[in-house]
Order: structure tokens, then C-alpha cells, then sequence
């Protein structure tokens, strides 16, 4: 038999019992949507703690640091070698050390962690200002709230005013190594940025300004890879040769791991119901059978082949899986984006971070259809194989 | 009526016993050593009182039972020799049935119903629905191609039997009883249209009945007694048919 005549009788019966079909496609419906929701929720849940660990760009930067201070030491020369890896778009270095702040014309200081870096490691980094810009020049730096508040300055009126820095350098982050500490003369910067509140005050200078002090050593780097499928390669050769690496993603790894045991729990209530559905279809496609044990015995008299049969039964547990699972697609999805729509214009009226709390991916999607039908295939595959197995004459005689 | 001379065997019963265990020990035997022959040309009527096996020789005859002993050789193919898959292929396409019971497929309208052999048969579903309103034609209730069957009455749906069972364009036309729950006109219409389907259209009819009424119209007639076809004198089979009439 031609496959489109056995979908065409197989929705042809359930039409003509269309109270029945109808409860039990919804109760595949409800199963399926249940499922979407619960474990749209657990992906939205995760990607707002992963996006509040990691920006997408992240995923393609390494951050390295020396394995052993004291023997291992990143300088220009180990960027160059690094820089033979491949693969490699930047390597943005950073000098972390301490060191006083203090306003002009004013005889107390406060102290203060002072970053150096460059253009690409802000933005590797992530640090941006709140007004102004990030130091381009080594005479130029830039204060974040912390700071500015300890030196006794007004954060709307420090820009275009000099600061005098004054670093203290460790012996370890210069090329002639010396012992102990020793602090630089006070150098007069002008403030060109100003950066969001932090615990702790920070400055922000470049790295040319550290490079007149002598200081040729870095803290650390951020390499910066064409693509995060290089990442792995890459971490391996860095810590071949001594250096210790972070990535992000490995946090990311965890918060997922953790994430995919949540949304399994999610996905197991949502399965309950779909259970229940899958029960109801199983019932309502024995009744069927029941109900036409005879209309099988003419099938069958009239000559239609076992596997005609069986597909016959087989096409009405798909429709109803295909049916519902594809409707429990749609308002599974609908309602988490209802809610989404809702929580956007919440966010908009309190001038709050827009969040996105329901995300369903496409590849889930995906799957959950394949499932809902699979779900069908099975409900339909026993009573399909009773089918098969109906004697023609015992069924015409069936009373 | 003897069978016309010179025609083939269409049908041909050799040694057909069939037994059924009713438990461990107990058999009973239905069909005893049947033989028999119906040529192409045939309108062969199968009588006999109730228990008799005429229904049972009918189902061997289509392939819808397998014998205990013997064989059925429909125009050369042993149909022992099939596999239930193969004879039901055979049984699609050679024979069109009708019953005494109006068999449907509820939720299928009637020219759905009537182009089934043919949806069986693989046929796409307009070339099926075409023939199949051909077939309502010829049986004068093509107006009833959309309705349900349950809607018409028993005459109608018997006649919606028939289209069925002529639409695939078989070789032999077997009925069982096909007459037996319709009123005087309707029944007298049936066996026209198996006449005309015998004389005009060169079918072979296989038909079982309890209504001796019938029998003249046949050129061949199977008398049937305790699984047995009777073959002696005609005495005997005017014996049967005296006991049909007390029953009837």
C-alpha cells in the first residue's frame, strides 16, 4: 500500500473518533510542552550564570602565568616563542604591582594595586571606563571609584587633572635583578579615565610607563586564539614549557555540568507527564484495535499484507506523537517566551538588565520532536503487532 | 446443470481434509477428503445444511485457511505452496469476495470502502477512486461515492459489497451466503448481477447459500454433508435439499 493512503485511512479513524483523539494528542501535547518549558528553563538559568562569568569573546582567550616565579619568567622573549605557536591572533601582556596615588598638592597617599597593560588587554580583559578612556600613553592613567574616593577626589571633576603614582617594583619584574623592593620616583600622570567601583582601589597605567622604569617582566598574558577549538593545543604547548594556564571555559565546563544535572531533574518531572500521555495513547490505540478487530479480518481478507497492517496502526500512534509533540513544541516554547517578553518589559520599566530566563535551543528542539515521536512509535508498536497477528476469520466472526 | 465441456479448471479442491483440535484429545474434522473442480466459465453454487463445511471449503478456496491435508490449485498455483504473505497478495488480486455481513471500514466513505482492493494493491489514490467510482456506476449508486456505508440501507451496501469485490477486476467472484440478510428484491438483484458477471463478463462464481431458490441458476452445484461433497445419485442430493427446505 502506498504509504500517503495508510496516513490518510490512519487520520481518517482518528477523525472519526475526534473527542478521544483530540485528549489524547493534547495529553502528548501537555508531556512535550512540559518538558520544553522545564528544561528551557534550566538553559536560560545556565546562560545567565555563564554570561555572567564569561562574554562569548572569552571563549577564545587563554590566560597564562608562570608556573614558578622564580625560575620561570614571562618577558618579550617568551611572547616571541609563544607567538611561533600558531593559531594565535594577540598576545596582550600585564604588569600587576603596588604602589601609592596621590593628588596634587596634597601630602597624603593612598595606596593602590596598579595595572599595566595595553589597548588589546582591556579589552581582552573586559575593563572599560565609565567616563573617559583607559591610559594609551605612559603619562596618562586612569583611576577606578575606589581610588578616586581614597585620594579625596571628585570622580565628575578628575578628569584632565595629574595624579603623581609612585611604584613600588619588585626586584622580579626587572631584567637586572636586584634584590628586595625599590620604589620609583613619584611620576605626575594625567587622569584620562575613570572606571566603575571596585573593593579595592585600582589604577590603570600603560605599559610604556613601566618600560621606563625598567620593568621588562610580566605578571601575566592573555592570548587571544583564532578559534576555541585551538585552545587545547595551544594550553598543552604553553604548559610543555613551564607556564600555568586559565581558561575560562573550564569554569563554564563546571557550571554546565552542574546545569545538565539540574535541567535532567527538570526534564524528569516534565517526563511524568509525558509518561502519563504516552499511558493514554497506549489506551486509546488498544480501544482502536479492539474496536476494529473486524474492519482487520476484511483488511486482511481482502488481502492486505501484514506489514500494511502493521503500518496502519503503526501511522496513528505517529500522528498523535507528531501531532502533539509538535503542538507541545510550539507552547512550550511560546509560554517561556511569553514569560521572557514579560520579564523584558519589567527590566525596561525598572531600568534593569534585560534577561532572557527561558532559552530553548534549536538542537533541543530537535530533539524533543524526534522523541515525541519515538514516544508514538512505541505506544503504536503493540498493539500494531496484535494487530498483525489477528486470524481474518476469527476477527470477521467478531462479535 | 453439468459443467460446460471444454472450459479449464479454474479451481481445483484434491484431498482437502481439514481438522481442528478442539483441546490435546479431542479432534474435530471439518472438510473430509474434498475434491472437486469448478471451471473458468462456472456459477457454482455450494449447498448444504448448516455444519456441513461449506464455508470452511470457501475459506480454503481464497487461502484464508490452510488444509490439514490436501491442497487447492487455483489455475495452476498450489496455494499450499504460498506463504501467508504471498497468498494474501494472491487472494488481493485473483479473488473478489462478498459476505453476508456488510464488513466496512467505518471511517472510510464508500468509494474508500469500494477502491480498498485497490489501495491494497498499491494503486495511488486517484487512479483507486477513479476505477472505484466505475465500479459504483455499475452497480447504479455512484451517488452514494461520499456518504458512509452505516448511512445506506442493506440492499445498497450489498450492492457497495459487490463494487468492492468487482472492482480490482478479479478472476473469480466467491460469496459467502451473500444473500442471506436482505429481503426478496434486494437478493433477487445480487444473483443478477453475479448472472451477468458469469455470462456477459466471463467470471467464474463461487457462492455459498442455504436458499434453493438459487440453484437452478448455477451450472454447477456442490451438495455438502458432514464435510463431505456429496457425490453419489442425485437421489442423495435431493435427500439434502429436502432437509434444507425443513430447515428453511
Amino acid at each position: 500500500m502506498k504509504t500517503k493512503v495508510i496516513f490518510k485511512i490512519a487520520f481518517k479513524n482518528l477523525w472519526a473518533h475526534r473527542l478521544r483523539t483530540i485528549l489524547t494528542v493534547l495529553g502528548v501535547t501537555i508531556g512535550i510542552a512540559s518538558i520544553i518549558f522545564l528544561v528551557s528553563l534550566g538553559y536560560g538559568l545556565e546562560r545567565l550564570v555563564t554570561d555572567q562569568v564569561a562574554s562569548f569573546d572569552a571563549f577564545t582567550v587563554i590566560d597564562v602565568s608562570s608556573a614558578n616565579i622564580s625560575t620561570i619568567k614571562i618577558d618579550d622573549a617568551s611572547i616571541e616563542k609563544i607567538g611561533g605557536f600558531g593559531h594565535i591572533k594577540t598576545i596582550s601582556p600585564v604588569t600587576n604591582l603596588a604602589g601609592r596615588i596621590k593628588k596634587q598638592e596634597s601630602s597624603s597617599t593612598a595606596e593602590t594595586i596598579i595595572t599595566g597593560g595595553g589597548a588589546d588587554y582591556w579589552r581582552l580583559a573586559g575593563i572599560s571606563t565609565e567616563q573617559g578612556k583607559l591610559p594609551e600613553n605612559s603619562d596618562e592613567i586612569a583611576l577606578n571609584a575606589s581610588a578616586i574616593s581614597l585620594i579625596g577626589e571628585d570622580k565628575n571633576t578628575l578628569i584632565g587633572k595629574n595624579v603623581d603614582l609612585e611604584m613600588i617594583i619588585s626586584s622580579e619584574l626587572r631584567t637586572n635583578i636586584l634584590d628586595g623592593v625599590e620604589n620609583s620616583e613619584p611620576q605626575t600622570l594625567k587622569v584620562t579615565g575613570i572606571l566603575k567601583d571596585e573593593k579595592s582601589p585600582v589604577v590603570y597605567i600603560n605599559l610604556g610607563l613601566l618600560k621606563k622604569e625598567d620593568i621588562t617582566k610580566y605578571s601575566s598574558l592573555k592570548i587571544k586564539v583564532d578559534d576555541k577549538d585551538d585552545v587545547p593545543a595551544l594550553r598543552k604547548q604553553l604548559e610543555n614549557i613551564g607556564f600555568s594556564t586559565e581558561y575560562v571555559g573550564d569554569t563554564v565546563n563546571e557550571i554546565s555540568q552542574v546545569f545538565s544535572f539540574f535541567r535532567a531533574v527538570l526534564a524528569a518531572f516534565g517526563l511524568i507527564a509525558l509518561v502519563v500521555a504516552a499511558l493514554g495513547t497506549f489506551n486509546t490505540l488498544t480501544i482502536s484495535l479492539l474496536e476494529r478487530i473486524r474492519e482487520i479480518g476484511l483488511f486482511k481478507a481482502l488481502g492486505m499484507r501484514n506489514r500494511d497492517v502493521y503500518k496502519l496502526f503503526l501511522a496513528e500512534s505517529i500522528i498523535i506523537g507528531v501531532v502533539g509533540g509538535l503542538a507541545g513544541l510550539l507552547i512550550g516554547w511560546l509560554t517561556g517566551h511569553i514569560i521572557n517578553e514579560v520579564l523584558y518589559v519589567l527590566a525596561t520599566k525598572s531600568n534593569a538588565e534585560k534577561i532572557s530566563m527561558f532559552v530553548t535551543p534549536w538542537f533541543f528542539s530537535l530533539g524533543a520532536a524526534v522523541f515525541s515521536v519515538i514516544v508514538g512509535f512505541l505506544t503504536g508498536w503493540y498493539p500494531s503487532k496484535r494487530a498483525v497477528k489477528i486470524d481474518p476469520l476469527d476477527a470477521l466472526r467478531y462479535e | 446443470m453439468e459443467p460446460e465441456k471444454g472450459h479449464e479448471a479454474i479451481i481445483r479442491v484434491e484431498g482437502l481434509s481439514k481438522e481442528f483440535s478442539l483441546d490435546k484429545e479431542t479432534k474435530v474434522k471439518v472438510l473430509d477428503e474434498v475434491n472437486l473442480e469448478i471451471n473458468s466459465t462456472d456459477f457454482a453454487i455450494i449447498y448444504g445444511p448448516s455444519g456441513s463445511g461449506k464455508s470452511t471449503l470457501l475459506h480454503h478456496i481464497v487461502g484464508l485457511e490452510k488444509p490439514t491435508i490436501g491442497k487447492v490449485v487455483v489455475r495452476g498455483t498450489n496455494l499450499n505452496n504460498l506463504s501467508d504473505e504471498e497468498r494474501a497478495i494472491f487472494r488481493a488480486e485473483k479473488f473478489g469476495m462478498v459476505y453476508q455481513s456488510a464488513y466496512w471500514a467505518k471511517a472510510l466513505c464508500v468509494w474508500e470502502n469500494v477502491a480498498m482492493p485497490l489501495f491494497i494493491d498499491g494503486l495511488p489514490e486517484n487512479k483507486a477512486k477513479k476505477r472505484a467510482v466505475e465500479a459504483l456506476e455499475e452497480m447504479g449508486i455512484s451517488k452514494f461515492a461520499n456518504k458512509l456505508p452505516v448511512q445506506m440501507s442493506g440492499g445498497e451496501q450489498q450492492r457497495v459489497g459487490l463494487a468492492r469485490a468487482l472492482v480490482n477486476n478479479p478472476w473469480i467472484i466467491v460469496a459467502d451466503e451473500p444473500t442471506g440478510n436482505l429481503d426478496t428484491h434486494n437478493a433477487d438483484m445480487v444473483m443478477q448481477v453475479f448472472q451477468e458477471l458469469n455470462k456477459q463478463r466471463r467470471r467464474t462464481i463461487v457462492m455459498v447459500t442455504h436458499n434453493l431458490a438459487y440453484l437452478p441458476i448455477a451450472n454447477k452445484t456442490i451438495a455438502m454433508r458432514d464435510g463431505k461433497v456429496v457425490t453419489g445419485t442425485s437421489d442423495v442430493k435431493e435427500q439434502i435439499r429436502e432437509e434444507l427446505k425443513g430447515v428453511l
